[in-house]
């Protein structure tokens, strides 16, 4: 009997023990109790001994190649996963010692034929409460059908809450799984290769993973969550060629790998991914990779997957020393993308040309510019237009003599918006121009198509003020002819308007251009000099988009009732003061030196148009500057404000009241 | 006959032909180019130092050519000068004189291959204009065609002419006399052009061995009124002051004032010469500065004005050092008496700072200044200070790290023409020294010319006079103009 006892305990049948006990004459009534708890542990053995059986390799080739359920036995139906013979793995290695048991037991029991159950039950009972915990994992890996990363999360968990005899078990089943784990780790984070046939990883190639979801059985994110997810993803790289999308699959990623850490490891992998490709013009050959990995790991490679292995070997997971390495694979990326960045691709070259021509910081080239296109310009786009712009721009470029290369890098686009048709016949197309510009890589992780479309929202008002201030000079070159002392008494009116105006705009132009850009571009190069790490780079750049976008007013806020998108009030009254600026200069343009009834009264309403404006961006800068977050708005005020002529004569003027404000 | 005729088309082709070709090579230029013309003996002598100084900034070798190290090439080489097809850099300049001496000196100079032979331009007599206006004057009027050969043909050879850059005196006779005729002469010819002088005005602590300087200064004047967009007053009484209170020189000489002057004509210029995101053309420089048509005399102020042994003790460089010292009346390069009658104020205000400067320094510096109150402004409308930052020549070296140069318009300005007027009138009433002018026809039948000028320039003053009040902006008009 005894040895029936052990064949039921290492996992075979257990019939005759069963048989045994339902005939309640043959055993006595204690040893039956005894049996019966035997009889438990093997069982629990059993189901074990089954998981492991059916989920280990063979089989899982056979699903792996027949589908996901080919018709074996449905109890254990499991999506097939390398972290789960992983698993099965560690599971038997655990399973080791009790089998040792059962045999030396075997032995003893072959030569004392007396060897009482109770010392049986005694060694295999050591084994139960491990069975138990065991059994339940397994339960809830079939029940919620855990897979890939998932299964590590659940091992986790019961280590934490497990005591010794069970901890030591789950520690050994974890490290078996581990392994699969850094390998795939260790290839993402050396190679960006994404080594993971199964869909276990928590990163994943974003077209794979809505592909697969169907197949993995792990379904709880639909395509909904991928987008979801997608959004989230703050790094968007190459965002062209699909292929090479990776994000973070939530639901797979172990609770003790924060998301911070996850998004860094995202970030190393895709940077990898990243460098590999190079657009194609410097690197023909399908050379894919081998160029660049080995520039950017150089000789330190060895020692970056040694210190994988080592955490790979250690006996429990160090969070600190994971974090540790992941963090030195990043500064040794970044301090690699650094240089790229700024050693191939010349960054603070690239930057200077954003501010010298998106940000007018070649005021000369655009002086000549403004005035070659705007004969295209003021008149309704037409299909040539933007050939001509084009046209103007180079030869405005050449003058300055600028050369070709950096020239090339930029040209005008006039899209034409098939909703505002009615602007286009109104006539001026100077609002739809655009600029474009040839990032060179790896630059577009600096310059999206976001930032650039910000440069754009620049460009067309810096642009927009240039040419008022432009206009306004040409006014007062007119006005200069006459020094003879008789002149018409509107004469002297009209120059004192040209003259306030003039004022508003060069001051608004002095303040866009050194307090603002000039001040914020300094501090740009500042950060961006004192770093060697791309990522401080980004986040530099990233904050000198969002200050001068906030400082030069063209920051709009959302109406939470409307939840339209309201313009900034001070860039309104802005646009208000350079329209009323146009509007002078055309009247003007068309008048003579004496002005007759109705000019003296358009003039005398343009007076009483350029009083409200004023009056009312002055109370808005003065309101609004002593707001925490207002201090450009007393930059602009102090340059506008400074002999307190406004503020005086809003003294003397108290009661007026703005009415014909925005 | 036949044959006459052939050869003169083949040659107008022949003509052609390298007309074209010139036209071709010439395409690429610059916008905004400034010709300037220098007239009598201190205006080739500022001239000159002007010169020396552009090449110098632009690393061009006094024969023309750019030196190897002046390879950067941002620099806007072309405003000023041209490149000529065997890629020498030639001054935009016409040197005009009555008298040969300062024009030998220029061309027995290093500097004597820089210039376009063709565009220096000696009175064949030489006898010079006798520090006589209207010799100078005259002279002018009769050698006009010549001088406008030159003139048009410098305008033609540029692609947007700007405009005009005049250097004189208005003490002499050939600077003012000849240069009060091309100054009325270029307002009808380029009526679209923008004409700027540099003008000396004469030393008053000094007596002058011109006995008829008033007489020279007072014509000069309604000319630089009426004809001139904008007027760069040099003033020879605060040159020479500087130079000996600040500059600790016992006997300055010409060189040396000179040597300031072009400091100022560069400087004033820089924001045109470099890419800048501001103040790219010269209407963009000085209209903000010029509120009304007539009030366009600008005085200047220069900072840090030392002694190279000076310079290399260590000095405070920031914005707001530098903008606080362009304020103090001791480096204004024109001397202006204290006037009891007005609360004389700033009309406006550029503040050109080049060199190593925080741009985030600039706004505190304004609002130092404004806390301060170290300037006064018109009452009459909106003023502030204008600073344009502006890149220093890379290829010179200064012990400074930071300079800057103030353009003002200010209303006590009016001292000096009001000081012309006084020693004019001392003079007239004397009626002494008037046979010199009038052996010269405009002068022969009557006076009126000079008492013509004196209502001109006793108008300007008057006119500043009224910009010191808040009514200034009614002022000229009998009824009350539209208001603001």
């Amino acid at each position: 009997m005894l040895h029936e006892v052990f064949l039921a305990l290492i996992g075979y049948s257990d019939n005759f023990l069963t048989q045994l006990l339902e005939n309640d004459s043959i055993l006595d009534s204690s040893e039956s109790i005894l049996i019966k708890r035997i009889l438990n542990i093997a069982s629990e053995y059993k189901s074990l001994k089954t998981f492991i059986d059916s989920n280990i390799s063979v089989t899982g080739v056979d699903r792996s190649l027949g589908g996901s359920c080919s018709g074996k036995e449905d109890i254990q139906r499991q999506p097939f996963g390398v972290y789960l013979q992983a698993f099965c793995c560690g599971l038997n290695e655990v399973l080791v010692p009790y089998r040792k048991d059962i045999a030396d037991l075997e032995g003893v029991s072959l030569t004392d034929p007396y060897l009482p159950l109770l010392t049986i039950l005694s060694k295999v009972e050591e084994y139960s409460k491990l069975f138990e915990v065991l059994n339940y994992m397994i339960k809830q890996m079939s029940e919620q059908h855990v897979h890939g990363c998932q299964i590590l999360d659940l091992l986790h968990r019961e280590v934490t809450c497990s005591v010794n005899d069970v901890k030591e078990p789950l520690k050994c089943i974890i490290q078996s799984c581990h392994v699969v784990f850094f390998k795939q780790l260790s290839s993402w984070l050396l190679y960006g290769q994404l080594i993971d046939q199964y869909a276990e990883f928590f990163i994943q190639h974003v077209s794979d993973a809505q592909g697969t979801s169907t197949s993995t059985t792990t379904d709880s994110f639909s395509s909904q969550d991928t987008n979801e997810v997608l959004s989230l993803e703050p790094r968007r790289f190459s965002r062209d060629d699909s292929v090479h999308k990776y994000a973070i699959q939530y639901t797979m990623l172990p609770s003790y790998i924060i998301p911070s850490l996850a998004h860094k490891i995202l970030f190393i992998g895709d940077t990898i991914v990243m460098f590999g490709c190079k657009p194609k013009e410097k690197n023909e050959t399908g050379s894919y990779m081998s160029q660049y990995i080995p520039s950017l790991w150089g000789d330190r490679e060895v020692e970056f997957f040694k210190k994988l292995q080592n955490l790979q070997a250690m006996k429990t997971f160090s969070h600190t020393e994971f974090e540790k390495t992941v963090d030195e694979f990043q500064s040794c990326v970044t301090e690699h993308l650094w240089k790229l960045a700024v050693e191939e691709a010349e960054l603070f070259l690239q930057l200077k040309l954003m501010k010298d021509f998106f940000l007018l910081g070649r005021g000369e080239l655009f002086l000549e510019f403004i005035q070659q296109a705007d004969h295209i310009l003021q008149n309704p786009r037409i299909s040539t237009s933007t050939k001509a712009v084009n046209q103007a721009f180079h030869m405005a470029a050449r003058k300055i003599l600028i050369n070709d290369d950096t020239i090339n890098k930029f040209s005008f686009m006039l899209p034409g918006k098939s909703s505002s048709d009615v602007d286009e016949i109104k006539g001026s197309c100077w609002h739809l121009l655009t600029l474009t510009y040839k990032v060179s890589w790896p630059l577009h992780l600096l310059f999206d198509s976001v930032a650039l479309d910000n440069y754009n929202r620049l460009f067309c008002f810096l642009l927009c003020v240039k040419k008022t201030q432009l206009n306004l000079h040409n006014i007062w070159r007119s006005h200069m002819q006459s020094r003879t002392p008789c002149v018409y008494e509107s004469e002297r009116a009209v120059w004192h308007l040209r003259n306030r105006l003039m004022f508003l705009v060069d001051n608004l132009q002095y303040y866009l251009q050194v307090d603002v850009l000039e001040s914020q571009y300094m501090l740009l190069q500042s950060a961006v000099q004192a770093t060697k790490d791309f990522e401080k780079i980004q986040k530099a750049h990233t904050l000198f988009q969002a200050n001068i976008l906030s400082q030069t007013f063209l920051l709009a806020e959302t109406i939470s009732s409307g939840s339209e998108m309201k313009s900034n009030p001070v860039q309104s009254v802005l646009a208000k003061v350079l329209d009323l600026c146009d509007r002078f200069c055309t009247s003007i343009c068309s008048w003579g030196s004496d002005l007759n009834e109705s000019q003296l009264l358009e003039l005398h309403n343009m007076a009483q148009e350029y009083e409200g404006l004023v009056m009312y961006l002055l109370q808005l800068l003065s309101g609004l500057s002593l707001h925490p977050c207002g201090s450009h708005l007393s930059q602009l005020l102090l340059r506008l404000d400074f002999n307190r002529w406004f503020s005086k004569e809003h003294n003397d003027t108290s009661s007026y009241v703005v009415e014909n404000s925005v | 006959m036949c044959g006459d005729r052939y050869f003169t088309s083949v040659y107008a082709v022949l003509r052609f032909n390298l007309y074209f070709c010139r036209k071709i090579k010439f395409t690429c230029k610059m916008p905004c180019e400034m010709i300037t013309l220098q007239l009598g003996q201190c205006g080739n002598q500022i001239g000159f130092e002007f010169w020396k100084r552009l090449c110098a900034e632009h690393g061009i070798s006094p024969e023309g050519i750019l030196e190897e190290y002046a390879t950067e090439g941002t620099d806007r080489k072309d405003v000023f000068f041209y490149q000529a097809d065997d890629e020498h850099y030639i001054p935009r300049a016409v040197l005009l004189d009555l008298e040969p001496r300062v024009i030998h000196t220029i061309m027995n100079s290093p500097y004597a291959k820089l210039y376009n032979p063709e565009n220096i331009y000696l009175s064949k007599h030489g006898g010079g204009a006798g520090n006589n206006w209207a010799s100078g004057y005259s002279q002018g009027e009769r050698l006009q065609e010549e001088i406008f050969d030159i003139i048009d043909r410098e305008a033609d050879g540029s692609d947007s002419l700007e405009g005009f850059v005049l250097c004189h005196s208005i003490a002499g006779g050939t600077g003012s006399g000849m240069g009060s005729y091309l100054l009325e002469k270029l307002t009808d010819r380029f009526p679209k052009k923008v004409i700027e002088t540099y003008s000396v005005f004469p030393n008053q602590d000094e007596i002058s061995d011109v006995v008829v300087q008033p007489y020279n200064s007072l014509l000069t004047l309604k000319r630089l009124t009426q004809s001139a967009d904008c007027v760069v007053v040099l003033d020879n009484t605060a040159l020479n002051r500087i130079a000996t209170d600040r500059l600790h020189i016992q006997n300055p000489s010409f060189t040396q004032i000179n040597t300031l002057v072009s400091t100022i004509m560069s400087v004033s210029t820089t924001t045109l010469r470099y890419p800048s995101y501001m103040n790219n053309d010269l209407i963009g420089l000085i209209a903000p500065l010029i509120p009304t048509p007539r009030l366009h005399f600008l005085m200047t102020g220069y900072t840090p004005l030392t002694t190279d042994q000076e310079a290399a003790s260590v000095r405070k460089t920031t914005v707001l050092d530098v903008m606080r010292r362009l304020l103090q009346p001791k480096n204004m390069m024109v001397s202006t008496a204290h006037d009891r009658n007005a609360a004389h104020c700033y009309i406006s205000i550029l503040n050109i700072i080049q060199g190593e400067v925080d741009p985030t320094q600039v706004h505190k510096s304004l609002q130092r200044i404004r806390e301060r109150k170290l300037a006064q402004f018109i009452p009459w409308g909106p003023a502030s200070i204008q600073v344009a930052l502006s890149r220093k020549s890379p290829y010179i070296q200064s012990a400074h790290r930071v300079s800057g140069l103030m353009l003002a318009n200010h209303t006590n300005i009016s001292s000096l023409f009001d000081r012309a007027l006084q020693q004019y009138d001392k003079l007239r009433k004397r009626e002494a020294f008037l046979e010199q002018f009038r052996k010269e026809s405009m002068f022969k039948d009557n006076l009126e010319e000079l008492d013509h000028s004196r209502e001109v320039v006793q108008e300007l003053v008057d006119e500043y006079q009224a910009a010191t009040r808040p009514d200034y902006l009614s002022w000229g008009t009998d009824q009350a103009s539209i208001d603001s």
